[in-house]
C-alpha cells in the first residue's frame, strides 16, 4: 500500500487555524508548533491530512508518538508516513512500510553549496540538483537518519518515485 | 550573535528583532534543509571557518550556531 496525497494549502483565518489546532491536538497528533504562522499553517494543513486519510482508510487514529532524533511515527507501526510542506504545498505519504518524502521549490543552486552536495551525474542543473536533493531527502527521513549520512552516499536503498509539481519536485520513497 | 540573526533574517521572512538564540532554524526560522545548506555556506563564508556535514545536524537553534562559530572559527 502506498498512497501519496498532494495539496495546496491556502492561508487560514486565526479562527480557523486555531480550530484545526485543537483538532489536532485532541487527536493526540505530535505535529511540530512553531512560532512561524506560515509553517504552522502548512503543518496544520499535512497534520489534517493525514490525520483524515487514515481515519476515511478505516485505520482508527493511531498513538502518535517521536523518535529521539523528531521523526514523528505511530507506535506500534500499524502504518507509516511521512509529510513534507514548502511554501503553500503539501505532501503526505503513507505506506506499510517505512516510508519517506520530500518537496522543495526548484531553486537557482550557490556554487558553493552546490558543491558541498557534489553528487555525481544527477547534479547537471539546478532542476536535477534539487530532484537529487529531493530524493536524499526523502531517503533520510525513511531512515530516520541525519541528512549529512548520506549527502554523498553513491546509492540509495528503497524504492524512489519523483515528480515535478508547480515549481517544485517533490520526491518520495519506501523500503524494499 | 547579532551577524548570525542578520544572515538568518535574509535568508528567511523573520524580522531580525524576532529572532533570538532560543529560536529554531527548521521549526521557528521556517529553514528548508536546503536552505540550511545556503546558511551554511554563508556562515562559512561570513566567518572564515567550514563546518562539516556532521556538525550541521547539532546545529538545531540560533544559539547553536552562535556557539559552534564562536568555538571553532
Amino acid at each position: 500500500m502506498l498512497k501519496l496525497l498532494l495539496f495546496s494549502i491556502e492561508p487560514e483565518t486565526d479562527d480557523f487555524l486555531q480550530q484545526k489546532l485543537k483538532y489536532l491536538f485532541e487527536k493526540g497528533t505530535c505535529m511540530d508548533f512553531s512560532a512561524n504562522r506560515r509553517l504552522l499553517n502548512e503543518s496544520a494543513a499535512c497534520w489534517m491530512t493525514l490525520v483524515q486519510e487514515l481515519e476515511s482508510s478505516g485505520f482508527s487514529i493511531p498513538d502518535f508518538s517521536k523518535t529521539p532524533s523528531g521523526k514523528p511515527f505511530c507506535k506500534g507501526n500499524p502504518v507509516y508516513f511521512s509529510v513534507s510542506h514548502t511554501d503553500g504545498l503539501g505532501a503526505v505519504l503513507i505506506c506499510d512500510v517505512p516510508c519517506g518524502i520530500d518537496i522543495e521549490p526548484i531553486r537557482h543552486w550557490n556554487p558553493k553549496s552546490r558543491h558541498r552536495f557534489d553528487c555525481l551525474d544527477a547534479c547537471a542543473d539546478d532542476t536535477l540538483c534539487t530532484r537529487e536533493w529531493t530524493r536524499r531527502e526523502a531517503a533520510a527521513k525513511m531512515d530516520d537518519q541525519p541528512l549529512a549520512s548520506i549527502l554523498k552516499k553513491e546509492s540509495l536503498d528503497g524504492y524512489f518515485f519523483s515528480l515535478q509539481w508547480q515549481n517544485a519536485w517533490i520526491s518520495g520513497c519506501r523500503k524494499e | 550573535m547579532n551577524e548570525v540573526i542578520e544572515i538568518l533574517s535574509d535568508f528567511t521572512e523573520t524580522a531580525p528583532e524576532n529572532i533570538n538564540g532560543d529560536s529554531r532554524l527548521v521549526e521557528d526560522l521556517g529553514l528548508t534543509s536546503l536552505d540550511l545548506l545556503d546558511v551554511i555556506t554563508a556562515f562559512e563564508d561570513r566567518f572564515d571557518l567550514q563546518i562539516s556535514d556532521d556538525d550541521i545536524k547539532d546545529l538545531h537553534t540560533v544559539g547553536d550556531a552562535w556557539t559552534y562559530i564562536q568555538e571553532n572559527a
